[in-house]
Order: C-alpha cells, then sequence, then structure tokens
C-alpha cells in the first residue's frame, strides 16, 4: 500500500502564501507548485493530501497558479482531481481550486 | 556648601570664557554664511507650496485640492528640482486614511524620482493632531524635519504604513494580525486576501505603461499600504500610483471594454472599475470567493457596517454592506486606491464573513 504523502501549505512552504510568479515574491503560486506540488506529484502514483487551513489570506492568483498551473505542465485535470485531497474547513476553497484544475481561468484581474 | 580653591575658579571662569568666544563665533559665521546666500546670484530660496486644510481623497471638493496640491508637487520635482521644496502644512488640520496614503506614496515617488536630490523641507501643521500624524507615518522624516516626539494620541499611535514591490503578505500581515482578537478569523483571512489581490494587480498591472503626469518614470513598481484604527473601525488602505484600472482595461481585458459599448454604457472610469470587478466574481462564482477585484470587494461583503471602495483614477466604485454604488469624479488619483473599513469588536461577532 502507498504512502500517502501530505502537505501543508502553512508548515511546509509558508503562511502567508501570495503572488503568481516566481518573480512576485518568496511565496508564490508558482513557487510552491514547483517545489512541492510537482515532485509530490511525481513520487508516487497516490493520493496527495494538501492542508489548506493555517495559510492565511489564500488569494485567487496563488491558488490559479499553484493548482491551475498544474494542468498547463502537462498533468490531466481528471486524475489530478482524483488524487489530490484537498482538506480546509472551507469549502468554497476547496470548490475553487477544484475549479481552476478543471477549466483553467485566464489569469490576473485588473 | 563646597568652595572651590581660587585655581578651580580661574579654571572654570576660563572654560566659561572659551564656551562664549566659541559661541559668538558660531554665531557670527551663521550670519555671515546667511549674509552670503543672500547675495549669492546663485541661491534661490525655498518654493514653498502649502498643503490644503485636508488630506482627503474622497470628498469632492477636498480631493480636488489635494490633486492640485500633488500635481504641485510633481511640478515642482520635474521642473525645479535645484530648489528647495517646502511644503507648508501650517493651514493643514485633518488627515483622512486615503488622502494621506496618496500624499504619502507621491511624495516617496517624487524624491526617488530625483534620486534624494531635492532639499525637502515642511513646515509644521499648528494642529497637534495632524503634526502627531506626520511624525507617525514618517512624513517628517522624509522632510528632514526634526522630530516633534513619539506620538501619544490615541487615534494616531495605531497609524501604520507599509510600503513594498513584491507579492508578499509577510509585509502586511503584522498589522492586520494585530487585531486578531477584535475580528473574526475569516475577516482577517480575507483582508489578508484582499491585500495579496491588490499587490498582485499592482505588481502585473498597474505599470504596464507609463503614467500620465509628465514624469516618464517608470523605474518604480511600488505599492504602499496604511492602516489605522479610529472610532472602533479598522481602515486598511492600498495603493499603487500606475496607470489605473481604466487605462489597463482595454490592454489586459478588451472585450470588457466592447461589452460595455454594445450594451450602451459610457466608457467612464466608474465603469471600467465595475466591469473589471464584475467580471472578477463570476469567474468563480463562489460567496465570498471572487477572483483579482472581485476578491478585494467580497473581503466585506457580509460584514455589518463593512465599506470596501476601488478608486482609480477619476472613479469609484463602493460596496457598502453589499449595496454598491458607483461614480466619477473631475480629478484623477492618478493610480488605484483600495480602501477597506471594518468594525472592531462587533466584526468578531460575525461568524460568517
Amino acid at each position: 500500500m502507498e504512502q500517502q504523502i501530505v502537505i501543508s501549505i502553512a508548515k511546509d512552504f509558508g503562511r502567508y502564501p501570495a503572488g503568481r510568479y516566481l518573480a512576485d515574491g518568496p511565496y508564490s503560486g508558482q513557487a510552491f507548485r514547483e517545489k512541492l506540488l510537482v515532485p509530490a506529484l511525481n513520487r508516487s502514483n497516490g493520493a496527495v493530501c494538501i492542508e489548506l487551513d493555517g495559510a492565511r489570506g489564500l488569494a485567487s492568483s496563488f491558488l490559479e497558479e499553484a493548482f491551475g498551473g498544474l494542468v498547463r505542465e502537462g498533468f490531466d485535470p481528471q486524475t489530478l482531481l482524483e488524487r489530490l485531497q484537498l482538506q480546509s474547513d472551507d469549502p468554497t476553497l476547496v470548490q475553487e481550486i477544484k475549479e481552476y484544475i478543471s477549466s483553467q481561468s485566464s489569469a490576473g484581474s485588473h | 556648601m563646597k568652595y572651590l580653591s581660587s585655581d578651580d575658579r580661574e579654571r572654570h571662569k576660563r572654560k566659561l570664557n572659551r564656551l562664549v568666544r566659541t559661541l559668538a563665533k558660531l554665531t557670527r559665521a551663521r550670519r555671515s554664511h546667511k549674509r552670503q546666500k543672500l547675495h549669492d546670484p546663485n541661491h534661490l530660496p525655498a518654493l514653498r507650496i502649502y498643503a490644503p486644510q485636508a488630506i482627503d481623497a474622497y470628498n469632492h471638493g477636498r480631493r480636488s485640492e489635494l490633486a492640485t496640491f500633488l500635481a504641485a508637487l510633481r511640478e515642482h520635482f520635474r521642473d525645479t528640482p535645484d530648489r528647495t521644496l517646502l511644503i507648508d502644512f501650517s493651514r493643514t488640520k485633518q488627515f483622512v486614511a486615503s488622502g494621506t496614503l496618496l500624499l504619502y506614496a507621491e511624495l516617496t515617488r517624487l524624491i526617488e524620482y530625483r534620486h534624494n536630490s531635492v532639499k525637502v523641507r515642511c513646515t509644521a501643521p499648528a494642529n497637534d493632531r495632524a503634526s502627531q500624524v506626520l511624525e507617525q507615518i514618517g512624513v517628517y522624516n522624509l522632510c528632514s524635519h526634526r522630530s516633534h516626539g513619539t506620538p501619544t494620541r490615541h487615534d494616531v499611535v495605531h497609524w501604520r504604513v507599509a510600503r513594498g514591490h513584491l507579492v508578499d503578505n509577510t509585509i502586511c500581515a503584522p498589522v492586520i494580525e494585530a487585531f486578531e482578537g477584535q475580528l473574526a478569523t475569516p475577516l482577517v483571512d480575507g483582508l489578508l486576501g484582499g491585500l495579496a489581490e491588490a499587490m498582485a494587480n499592482a505588481v502585473h498591472h498597474a505599470y504596464d505603461g507609463a503614467r500620465d503626469d509628465g514624469l516618464n518614470y517608470t523605474d518604480m513598481r511600488d505599492w504602499w499600504m496604511f492602516s489605522q484604527k479610529k472610532d472602533g473601525h479598522l481602515s486598511v488602505v492600498f495603493c499603487d500610483l500606475g496607470i489605473g484600472i481604466p487605462a489597463t482595461l482595454p490592454i489586459k481585458r478588451p472585450w470588457l471594454i466592447k461589452q460595455m459599448e454594445k450594451f450602451g454604457l459610457p466608457v467612464n472610469d466608474a465603469n471600467c472599475i465595475r466591469e473589471a470587478i464584475n467580471e472578477g466574481r463570476s469567474q468563480t462564482g463562489l460567496p465570498g470567493r471572487g477572483h483579482g477585484l472581485g476578491n478585494i470587494i467580497d473581503v466585506v461583503e457580509k460584514v455589518h457596517h463593512g465599506t470596501a471602495i476601488v478608486s482609480s483614477n477619476r472613479g469609484y466604485y463602493r460596496s457598502k454592506e453589499g449595496t454598491a454604488s458607483l461614480d466619477n469624479y473631475r480629478d484623477s488619483l492618478m493610480g488605484t486606491l483600495i480602501y477597506w473599513d471594518v468594525p472592531l469588536q462587533e466584526a468578531s461577532l460575525v461568524s460568517e464573513v
């Protein structure tokens, strides 16, 4: 039986994740995807549990780049939805991430 | 009582005389320097610019005065950088959060535009509170004005300013988290999320062109944040000095302009802001989880007595307890200003934001 990988955004990455690209700042969505998400997904074919609670001010630009960016990197959306176990007390947060995976939204907003 | 010996008395006398002579010398040198300056054909007296009575970006009349004042500051840095600038705050009685942040941001930008080469001085406001505000937020420091001591007024000591050029909430978080016990946890998260969106907008879009201020200065891509606790409310203001949402919309979201034209909506600044916000809100379709500017407004949507305002160039969009209003001012901010106002204590009773 494969051991489940657990990633806590707050503990393993940063308590204040924000921004989209690496150039945006130290705790961007791209940094989270490249440093933690992609290696975890490539390590095995099992589930990857993402703990969202504890991280503060999770904004759409971070979430879209971190999770929507996986699809742009070539991961299959359906497989991602099956493998990623998103944990949060806020169900809208989980739903928002799932939507970024199933249908990529355009970046930016100004 | 101790009596000095005659030797000690003489020594003290000599010391005192030396001090008197040094003081007289310094005074003579100072007077001579002043005379030289007066007769020096190259010396130009400081150019005095009066600050308005109220530094306010939201009241129509006061906003015009603020815009005129800021334009005069820009003109000085652009056209007469070799003259000392004297900002005269003697008539200023009131600093409103949004206008104050705008002034602070504009001043720091201008000083850096001329690489700190322009001498900036100021005269203090006669009003004690106004003077303490300038001390607290660092305007006196920017103007090399002597410190008036640590502010003591309870309605001033909680003013905080932050500045950055990255999307990095570690800068803003301590300011917001300081009110953790007085704000509901989702509201703290919401404000931090709103700030993250505002920073992302500033970094990604606001500085995509030259600001229409005649300076052609594009090196700075900063944002500024300001927080204030007053009358049981927490106000958080964020600003960038970029080209503004109405200028970025045709480049980044041209379909929104076409949509406005299609429905016969005037393509003015306020409508551009509304379209940008509404698009962000419709993208996720989730309550309280808008996208971009939509996220910024959603922060306060369910907060009793909560207000969010997005102002950019001439337009503004205000959401108060879920009710929206918008309009255009006569004068442009030349940038984007985002404002949240949430009640403290009462907010902690709100379980869902």
